[in-house]
């Protein structure tokens, strides 16, 4: 799998990278929405998963989910927020964007890897167990 | 309409335990604030991150750490060992972390309601930090301090 981590904190990239590359993904990096776009137009692997943060500097997560469903190159992508926004209302905001998931922070990598396999992404039976302590 | 009309010690408490689960490798443990508050006067290095409100309510909530648990936080966050980072690293982990205390004091704001860009300073801050918030909450992590601070726009220091 292939997944790309938008997050303007270098602390939550890191942190999203190692769980992700815990369960076996290649994983790249996008600092805000803008530079997001810009490597996914670049690409020929285009990744299978993006996690987005929503309050990013030049271009903010919910533009990017919008930016990226307007392609219809893009639609295997599987976008999920993980973010502090909170709202009720902002979590439908996103979703009706395109978002197929929402994850608030703070979160463990266990609600990350749940999340994920909830979305159908391959997560390896041995992370699983360790999740659902099966 | 101020901010801690709606959020008081319990919110924060909630809020910051959550938060101590999913991004601190230790557990910490509920002390007075103003105990965690002499704790980093006396510390060696510090870091406060603060994060505005504003909107329907205006204020600050504020982070401080010492310096060494701030290097913990970094150190789990990033999965290096704490010699490999630099201070950039761990002054982004504690901006990281205030921003997630204040998103989540946000959304129990009534909209509308915007909130800042972590502003992360360290040495000493205002020395009477603890007498202006209109609630803070003092933690400690095995002997090393935490606190997070909610001031009011009208509170802040000038």
């Amino acid at each position: 799998m292939r997944a790309l981590v938008v997050d303007d904190s270098r602390a939550m990239r890191a942190l999203l990278t190692n769980i992700l590359r815990g369960i076996g993904a290649e994983v790249v990096q996008a600092t805000d929405g803008r530079d997001a776009l810009e490597q996914l137009r670049r690409t020929d692997a285009l990744p299978d998963l993006v996690l987005i943060d929503w309050h990013m500097p030049e271009m903010n997560g919910l533009e990017l989910v919008k930016a990226v469903r307007k392609d219809p190159a893009w639609k295997p992508m599987t976008l999920m927020m993980v973010t502090t926004e909170s709202e009720h209302e902002n979590m439908v905001r996103a979703l009706l964007a395109g978002a197929d998931e929402y994850l608030i922070k703070p979160f463990t990598p266990d609600a990350l890897l749940e999340k994920l396999n909830l979305l159908g992404v391959p997560v390896p039976e041995q992370a699983l167990a360790a999740v659902t302590g099966g | 309409m101020l901010l801690s009309e709606l959020i008081g010690p319990e919110t924060i408490e909630e809020i910051a335990h959550q938060l101590w689960a999913s991004l601190v490798p230790t557990e910490g443990v509920l002390v007075p604030s103003a105990c965690a508050l002499a704790h980093l006067h006396r510390a060696s290095g510090r870091i406060t991150a603060a994060v505005s409100i504003s909107g329907s309510c205006d204020g600050t909530v504020e982070l401080a750490c010492s310096e060494p648990l701030g290097r913990a936080i970094a150190a789990f966050m990033f999965g290096l060992p704490e010699a490999d980072l630099d201070e950039a690293a761990v002054t982004d982990a504690v901006g990281e972390l205030a921003n997630i205390v204040g998103g989540n004091v946000k959304s129990l704001l009534p909209p509308p309601t915007s909130l800042s860009i972590p502003i992360v300073t360290t040495g000493p801050t205002a020395s009477d930090e603890g007498r202006t918030a209109s609630c803070a909450v003092g933690f400690d992590f095995l002997g090393e301090p935490a606190l997070v601070l909610v001031r009011d726009a009208s509170l802040a220091p000038a």
